[in-house]
């Protein structure tokens, strides 16, 4: 929204600022010059501890066993270090992602490093340590695939490990480009899945895909680089402090010695990044030596909350701490003019401040006079209205009018969906204009970007928050072009400091508050997970069911069919049904599934979506028991039985149909119902292929909610509830039988 | 050996009393592995003949029942019914068996069928009998037995010896020509073995060919034309029962007959 011409006019809104800047500055407590985080004394209090460290079991180039079997990995070479250099002893327990990430939670293990991306829905759960390492996803096909670029993928599958940051991003384009997303549990599994063309592509990690295609594995990448979020050691939050404390000290110790950087060479060889690069000092210290650099800075009078007028006089906000902090952190000085938005701007190029920051957001337009730092902020628009009103999503706008403020990002999304959702877009001039025009119920609510709105909501707007955030701009600090390059370099440098140690999500959160993040940290119970996700569940239930039936049912015309062949007079009948058995039996129900899954396309050019695969794998593996079970009920039946048959001059399969059979019948229904519900648990294993079973769905909600317990213990009860109502019925057909 | 049973003093005289042979046993053997069971039997059993076999336990009796109706697969030789050979894999034996009825030690009722469905399963599925027939007949043939009551009872609901003559109102419901019996009253309690006998008597007086395995020495004297003794999977000796009984021949024989009696 921030086109020069109407910013010019936000003064107006100053009652309001100025409201908010009071309630924001108790909250500071010392107004601008509260800076967070201090830089910490080295911790030594865990010196000649041992921490049990949890770790996924195979994520190379990060972990990965090594020919003597031994856990090696840029990982596990790191920690090693780590421990070295701040003497404390590591105990590592490779246990899968998300086993690891669960055993943290239930303090298992007192630190995850896993190759683990630090996100904002992780950080509600877990305290990270500083940044070791900046990955980034990247699409990869099979070397001699037709697809040269992403447009190509129209119409396909691309494999994405659940719950990983390449899941995200493919998930996010999906609709884009045209493809459809193959979800699968362990990263090995969407490698197979390219290689037996279950998927044209996957998703991983670069550095991942890197070492894979330096191993020899015969992919290809393409499109680009995402930038991912950058790599974090994780402890549960609020515990553990000292060993965080300890780790980020030795991190910044080896990546200062060396050390750190031998061990990226070691796995990356000419790729690797400078360990100097991408670990962060260990805390966002304000005491660097004063560089002597010292900048003119221009910004808005009042754009709350990146900037507005704290209590005492002085300037406040998003945009002033976070750039005073930077600048103690990177050891400059800067001067402060509060222009107005427009004058800023023209002052800058007018050569009378060195650097602009104020709330700016970053377009093509600005970026041909302009050079900015790195994005600082993510904004966009959100719709407002009123506490009371009866809007609740964008749904209940037909027939209404919304305010947007001219040449605002506001607008362009109004105009945009207006049609869509049958509203009528009124346009105000100025931001008091249009709060006023939903206040006098001129309209229902208005376009504006989010932080506006949330900040004015927590100080008492009286609005409240309706829809999503729409994706809008990012800001950035200006200078002129081909000026000022220094600053670009400090404030980039001084910002990613501050977003690695958690400076800049404080700065954010002083403002912005976090209200949403309480209502998530509040730990649900069982109850509130069951209505949250019940459809979900409800979902994955229905594919348990389905998988099931098929399978019981295909496993018990298997089962009579080799159940004979296994007691043929032919030979060959014998063998083949034998066969079958010791196959099927003598193999893990999981190498099955992948082999049917993956290995058989590979060889067979036959594809099979994963129910297919999965119906097909529990029907043959409950096939070969329902064999037995049947071999061994006709030959539990009393042989006299068929003799005092044959010998009335009964054929073989007249005695089998009357006499034997309704005997192994009886003596095969405990047999049958027991295996019927084994066949129901070991549907849980499908979900190694991605069968959205319900131990699949609850892994995915784990994923996303790190509410285990709560989400275990509900799945538990409905596998229980479902396999009891089933014995129970099973008992009810079985006295019937009997009767 | 058994060149010297085939030639004994009783053949012609036996061969006389009833017509044509039925049966013909010759040079049976049957081994289970490597346990040489039947060593070369050569039998002879004649129309309206009642033939008991008795002998000391593993001696082959029963196996050697078994092979007449070919519930045992034979080793070497041949078992002809009526001339037929049943180890000529070309004679249809589930046909031979419907005329040769056997009777279990161990009953071999069909637990989950009535009584009355046990005796019409047979001449039902073969298209011998329709339904209604069947079980007139099944009816007649329990009251033979004394058992009409019991038509509509399962199995499990009978004492022994009433399950042993459901068993044998179940073989004869196929009107069989030859009936062997396999140690019919050894699974009984003692005081049900006389209404098992009683049955087989009255079938034995009938003229019904037959073959019984017994322990019972005084009922094979009683209702038998000839004895046969078999020890160790041959034939010792053979002869009418008041010559077998009271004076055997052969050592073995004496021996026997001295531990049963």
């Amino acid at each position: 929204m921030n086109n020069g011409t109407t910013r010019a006019r936000r003064g107006r809104r100053r009652g309001l600022a100025a409201l908010g800047s009071a309630i924001a500055l108790a909250l500071l407590g010392g107004g601008a010059a509260a800076v967070p985080a201090l830089a910490a004394e080295p911790a030594s209090d865990v010196a000649g501890q041992t921490f049990v460290i949890g770790t996924d079991t195979t994520f190379a180039p990060f972990e990965m066993t090594d020919t003597s079997g031994e856990l090696v990995g840029i990982d596990m070479d790191l920690i090693r270090a780590v421990a070295d250099d701040q003497g404390f002893t590591v105990d590592i327990k490779p246990q899968g992602f998300d086993a690891a990430v669960q055993a943290l939670q239930v303090d298992q293990v007192d630190a995850v490093i896993a190759g683990m991306s630090i996100t904002d829905e992780r950080k509600k759960t877990f305290d990270f340590s500083s940044a070791y390492f900046q990955s980034g996803v990247q699409m990869a096909v099979s070397e001699d695939s037709d697809v040269q670029s992403l447009e190509d993928l129209q119409g396909q599958k691309v494999a994405v490990k659940t719950g990983t940051e390449g899941a995200s991003y493919a998930q996010s384009i999906a609709n884009e480009y045209g493809f459809e997303l193959l979800t699968l549990t362990e990263t090995t599994d969407t490698y197979e899945a390219v290689k037996s063309g279950q998927a044209e592509a996957l998703v991983d990690d670069y550095p991942v895909l890197g070492y894979s295609i330096q191993q020899g594995n015969e992919l290809r990448t393409i499109g680009d680089r995402q930038e991912g979020a950058p790599y974090g050691i994780a402890v549960n939050k609020g515990q553990n402090a000292e060993l965080l404390s300890a780790i980020n000290t030795g991190l910044g110790n080896i990546a200062e010695n060396g050390t750190y950087d031998e061990i990226l060479e070691r796995y990356l060889g000419d790729n690797a990044p400078k360990a100097s690069d991408i670990v962060a000092p260990s805390t966002f210290a304000t005491d660097a030596p004063q560089t002597g650099e010292h900048f003119v800075i221009g910004t808005d009078s009042t754009y709350a909350p990146f900037e507005f007028t704290g209590e005492d006089g002085e300037v406040v906000g998003i945009d002033m701490d976070l750039l005073r902090g930077i600048a103690a952190n990177q050891g400059f000085t800067v001067e402060i003019k509060r222009l107005g938005f427009d004058a800023a701007v023209q002052a800058l190029q007018a050569g009378q401040v060195d650097a602009v920051i104020a709330g700016m957001t970053i377009t093509d337009e600005r970026e041909k006079v302009f050079d900015f730092t790195e994005p600082y902020f993510d904004t966009g628009v959100q719709l407002g209205v009123l506490e009371d009103s009866d809007i609740a999503s964008y749904d209940d706008l037909e027939g209404q009018t919304v305010a947007v403020k001219t040449g605002t990002q506001g607008q362009t999304f109004a105009e945009s969906v207006k049609d869509e959702y049958g509203f009528d877009v009124l346009v105000s001039t100025d931001t008091t204009d249009m709060v006023d025009a939903v206040k006098a119920g001129q309209a229902v609510g208005y376009f504006e970007d989010y932080p506006v709105l949330a900040y004015g909501i927590a100080q008492g707007s009286g609005f409240k928050l309706v829809g999503d955030k729409e994706v809008g701009g990012q800001y950035g600090a200006a200078v002129n072009k081909g000026e000022n390059a220094e600053f670009i370099e400090l404030f980039n440098a001084g910002l990613a400091n501050a977003k690695a140690s958690g400076f800049y999500d404080e700065v954010v959160n002083t403002y912005l508050g976090t209200g949403e993040d309480e209502a998530a940290e509040a730990s649900p119970n069982i109850f509130t997970v069951i209505s949250t996700y019940w459809p979900q569940l409800l979902d994955g239930l229905k594919w348990t069911v389905l998988a099931t039936l098929v399978a019981v049912v295909a496993a018990f015309i298997l089962g009579i069919a080799f159940g004979f062949a296994r007691i043929s007079r032919l030979a060959p009948l014998r063998w083949i049904a034998t066969a079958y058995v010791y196959v099927f039996r003598g193999t893990p129900i999981l190498i099955q599934a992948f082999f049917i899954y993956f290995a058989l396309p590979a060889m067979t050019g036959i594809k099979f979506d994963s129910f297919t695969a999965g119906a097909l794998t529990l029907s043959l593996n409950a096939g070969a028991y329902m064999t037995e079970i049947v071999r061994s009920g006709i030959q539990a039946v009393d042989p006299g039985q068929a003799e005092a048959s044959r010998s009335l001059g009964l054929g073989y399969w007249t005695t089998m149909r009357k006499v034997v059979l309704p005997q192994a019948f009886k003596i095969m229904i405990p047999s049958f119902v027991n295996q019927g519900i084994i066949t129901l648990k070991d549907t849980s294993l499908l979900s190694v292929i991605s069968l959205a079973e319900l131990t699949f769905v609850s892994k995915q909600i784990i994923a996303s909610t790190y509410l285990s317990a709560q989400v275990l213990t509900v799945v538990a009860i409905i596998y229980f509830t479902l396999i009891t109502l089933l014995t129970l019925l099973a008992n009810r057909l079985e006295r019937k039988f009997n009767a | 050996m058994s060149d010297t049973t085939s030639t004994g003093p009783w053949t012609g005289r036996l061969n006389t009393l009833n017509g044509q042979p039925k049966v013909q046993v010759s040079e049976l053997h049957k081994s289970f592995g490597d346990n040489h069971v039947l060593r070369g039997i050569d039998l002879t059993i004649n129309e309206g003949e009642v033939v008991a076999v008795i002998g000391p336990s593993g001696s082959g009796k029963s196996t050697l029942l078994r092979c007449l109706n070919k519930l045992e697969e034979v080793t070497s030789g041949t078992v002809s019914v009526d001339g037929e050979d049943l180890t000529d894999k070309k004679v249809d034996l589930d046909r031979v068996r419907q005329r040769i009825g056997m009777v279990f030690q161990h009953f071999n009722l069909f637990p989950h069928m009535t009584v009355l469905e046990n005796i019409t399963l047979a001449p039902i599925q073969l298209g011998k009998l329709k339904p209604a027939e069947a079980k007139a007949r099944a009816i007649e043939l329990l009251e033979r037995v004394g058992l009409a009551e019991k038509a509509e009872a399962k199995p499990a609901s009978l004492s022994g010896g009433q399950k042993q003559r459901v068993a044998i109102a179940r073989a004869l419901a196929m009107d069989p020509e030859i009936m062997l019996f396999d140690e019919a009253t050894s699974a009984l309690d003692p005081e049900m073995v006389g209404e098992v006998l009683q049955v087989i008597r009255g079938l034995a007086t009938s003229g019904m060919t037959m073959v019984l395995v017994t322990h019972e020495m005084g009922f094979a004297r009683e209702v038998s034309d000839r004895v046969v003794f078999m020890a160790d999977g041959v034939i010792v000796e053979q002869g009418a029962p008041t010559e077998l009984f009271g004076n055997p021949t052969q050592e073995r024989t004496r021996d026997f007959l001295s531990k049963v009696l």
